[in-house]
């Protein structure tokens, strides 16, 4: 018999190359792999560069001893208030307790004429100021009133703003102040010799800036800490935080997520089993089925930005009457509001979250159907009870993966028009509305090196948040897929 | 539509029906009577129909979009594919227990209840009863009732095709269609299958598609053997089922009328 294989010494010549071939792709593989977690971790630790790092931190007072030699963060509210009253003039203790306390909107006749006890806003009165106007107020007496109306914790922030005005001079970031200690005490140096400062400055201001420098402290700072979740937005960088941008990136992912979850749900369902069903058979609506099924792939593939245009004519402009939630509240406004982000979002995100579910749909296997069917039970009964619980882990799996790709969304926001800056939280679907990465976007673009701390410090949180998400999607898998094999 | 209890009438009679999916034949011009409390079996090489035909008789087809049913099959006299049949009430009549076992990915106790909760029987009492009752007939309760909160994919193969037959009884249907209840299935677990199948033809009618003509013999009290027919040439060939010879068991093994017959039930071709 003749044998169309090789001889023994070929086989194994040939064999050495098949392996060495072999071993040259699976180091290919390994190398690619490698490339991808190297840039991953490149990036990651440029952003932590900028997070941590030396600061040059010029203060007017000393915040640790300012509370007749005691620090600020311990003082009660009534010393607090006699520090301001110590270090402010008469006009501007007026003013705060009009911004703090009375609010800006407050009928101006009331402050003129008539006593403080008229003032709606103003909730506590001591005993002996209730017959005074608001312009008899001494001194002593607008501080008492600060106590009294305010809380510690909000008078120490705005002792720290009105009197230590805290700056930050100057940023290091974490490698220089690490390995080039050197360089930054030599630029310190420079700056109190007067070396490098701006040259537009003029003399009053060069000598201003080189004693700032003088009295300056160089000290650590990170960038990421619990002050910028909690403080709002602001023009200076130590005062400035992300907790507008979070709570408005919350509420934008709670209302996408509302709407976008059960549209798409149901429209998976809507294809995977009516569509397709013997009812209609007719050609036309088969057809139309088809047409429908080829369009939502090619959406989930179309630049978010032209959903934003999208969003921008039909929900902010075209809808902005129920957007703005004029229909609801009669007041004039515009559309560019949470709702109108949220729905934007949902369209973009939409196509994705029904791919997803009419893969998790279809495999369900088709014998837990027909065992559903043919104990007698409607389609109804077979959908919501076996394969709707079936699917589950794999749609909520889809939805999450989606909000964490809405989570990071930027140009249709940015499109439909988010807010650059927010004096206040975001505080319900018709509020203006700015995100994280919005924020992140803004701080980046600006010209100033503590800005590009604050939105590296921004996208550590906004890498939390989805980190989180996807967390969450691989627990319920897990649960899920556990619960179905029993 | 009540349970007769006489002995040679017909629960299901098949008249000329044809089965296409698309615009193919798959089974043509099929016509038997399916006998109450009686063991029918289909019996043929693989492609023949005979599952095809199988799931005509509780309207599963229906579940596969192309598929179109021409003829009738009369269950009481009355057509199941007329227009003011519905087919979940078909199904509820006509239970079916298939190939691979199939529970749902719930508790034993819910699979058993999933079908009576379709029809709003929600009483704990009342499913408790059901369950043990349903689990007891398919011999599956002494095995299982200390664990009744067990996912029934837990349960071996054989343990688990007796869950789907407690499962479809507990719907109490007339009829039980089992599409090749035992080929996933070890000899023992087959053996236990077939006594139980003996036990419920007492109460109810079984039609059943088996590959194994030993097990035909064995249980079935009427046989249906099926053949495929050709046309055309090698890169058009069509092909559908047709049904070849029916009769009693004994009688279609020990004389068969027709030669395929007798060629198939002796090993000489499928």
């Amino acid at each position: 018999m003749t044998t169309h294989m090789p001889d023994d010494s070929a086989f194994k010549k040939q064999l050495a190359v098949r392996n060495s071939r072999s071993a040259r792709w699976q180091m290919f593989f390994l190398a690619a792999t490698s490339a991808g977690i190297v840039m991953l971790a490149i990036l990651l630790m440029s952003i932590l560069n900028q997070v941590f790092g030396l600061v040059a931190v010029y203060q007017l007072a000393d915040p640790n001893t300012l509370v007749n030699g005691n620090p600020v963060v311990a003082a009660s509210a009534p010393d607090l208030a006699n520090v301001l009253k110590d270090n402010l003039t008469k006009g501007k203790m007026q003013a705060l307790l009009l911004n703090t306390v009375i609010g800006k909107d407050v009928d101006r006749a009331l402050l003129s004429g008539g006593a403080i006890t008229q003032i709606p806003t103003l909730k506590v009165v001591p005993a002996d100021l209730t017959t005074k106007g608001f312009t008899e107020l001494t001194p002593d007496d607008l501080s008492a009133l600060l106590a009294a109306n305010l809380t510690s914790t909000q008078l120490e922030a705005i002792v720290l703003e009105q009197i230590v005005k805290q700056e930050v001079l100057q940023s290091w970031n974490f490698i220089d102040s690490v390995f080039n200690r050197g360089a930054v005490e030599q630029t310190v140096q420079d700056r109190i010799a007067g070396v490098g400062l701006s040259p537009t400055l003029s003399a009053d201001q060069q000598k201003e800036a080189k004693d700032q420098w003088q009295n300056a402290t160089i000290e650590w700072r990170s960038w990421l800490n619990i002050d910028l979740l909690e403080k709002s937005m602001s023009a200076t960088a130590t005062d400035a935080g992300v907790r507008g941008a979070l709570v408005g990136s919350i509420w934008v992912l709670t209302l996408t997520m509302g709407i976008a979850a059960p549209l798409g749900i149901g429209a998976a369902i809507y294809l995977e089993e009516y569509a397709r069903d013997s009812n209609y058979r007719s050609k036309w609506i088969q057809r139309f089925n088809t047409v429908i099924e080829i369009n939502i792939r090619n959406l989930a593939g179309v630049p978010s930005i032209i959903y934003g245009l999208l969003g921008l004519a039909i929900f902010a402009r075209a809808l902005g009457f129920f957007t703005s939630g004029q229909v609801f509240t009669g007041e004039e406004a515009t559309g560019r509001t949470i709702l109108t982000a949220s729905l934007t979002l949902a369209l973009v995100i939409l196509p994705v979250i029904i791919i997803n579910a009419q893969e998790a749909i279809r495999a369900v296997p088709k014998s837990i159907r027909e065992a559903s069917y043919g104990l007698g039970a409607t389609k109804w009964q077979t959908v919501s009870q076996q394969v709707i619980p079936a699917a589950l882990p794999g749609i909520l799996t889809g939805i999450i993966l989606s909000l964490s790709r809405a989570v990071g969304e930027t140009a249709p926001l940015i499109v439909v028009g988010a807010a650059v800056f927010l004096s206040q939280d975001p505080s319900g679907p018709f509020s203006a509305f700015t995100t994280l990465p919005i924020q992140i976007f803004n701080w980046a673009a600006l010209p100033s090196d503590q800005f590009r701390n604050l939105s590296s410090a921004a996208i550590i949180i906004l890498l939390i948040m989805l980190l989180a998400l996807n967390a969450i999607a691989i627990v319920v898998r897990q649960r899920y897929s556990r619960r179905l094999q029993g | 539509m009540t349970l007769s209890n006489d002995r040679d009438s017909k629960a299901v009679e098949i008249k000329h029906l044809d089965v296409y999916y698309g615009s193919r034949l798959a089974v043509k011009d099929v016509s038997l009577p399916v006998y109450t409390h009686k063991i029918t079996a289909f019996i043929g090489p693989s492609g023949c129909g005979k599952s095809t035909v199988l799931r005509s008789i509780n309207r599963m087809n229906d579940l596969i979009p192309s598929a179109r049913v021409e003829g009738e099959v009369l269950y009481h006299d009355k057509n199941l594919y007329g227009a003011d049949v519905d087919a979940v009430e078909v199904r509820r009549r006509i239970g079916m227990v298939f190939q691979k076992p199939n529970p749902f990915p719930k508790s034993i106790y819910d699979n058993v209840a999933y079908g009576p909760r379709l029809l709003g029987v929600n009483k704990r009492e009342v499913l408790d009863e059901i369950v043990e009752m349903s689990l007891k007939q398919s011999f599956l309760w002494d095995e299982v009732k200390t664990d009744l909160k067990k996912s029934g994919l837990a349960l071996s193969g054989g343990q688990q095709q007796r869950l789907c037959i407690a499962r479809t009884l507990a719907v109490e249907p007339e009829i039980i269609l089992m599409d090749e209840p035992c080929s996933a299935l070890d000899p023992i677990a087959t053996q236990r299958i077939e006594e139980l199948m003996r036990e419920l033809v007492s109460t109810y009618t079984i039609v059943i598609v088996t590959h194994n003509m030993q097990q035909a013999t064995r249980v079935s009290d009427y046989t249906a053997f099926y053949s495929i027919r050709k046309e055309g040439d090698d890169t058009h060939e069509h092909r559908w089922g047709v049904l070849v010879e029916y009769g009693e068991t004994q009688q279609l093994f020990e004389q068969p009328q027709q030669e395929e017959t007798a060629d198939y039930i002796s090993g000489r071709f499928g």
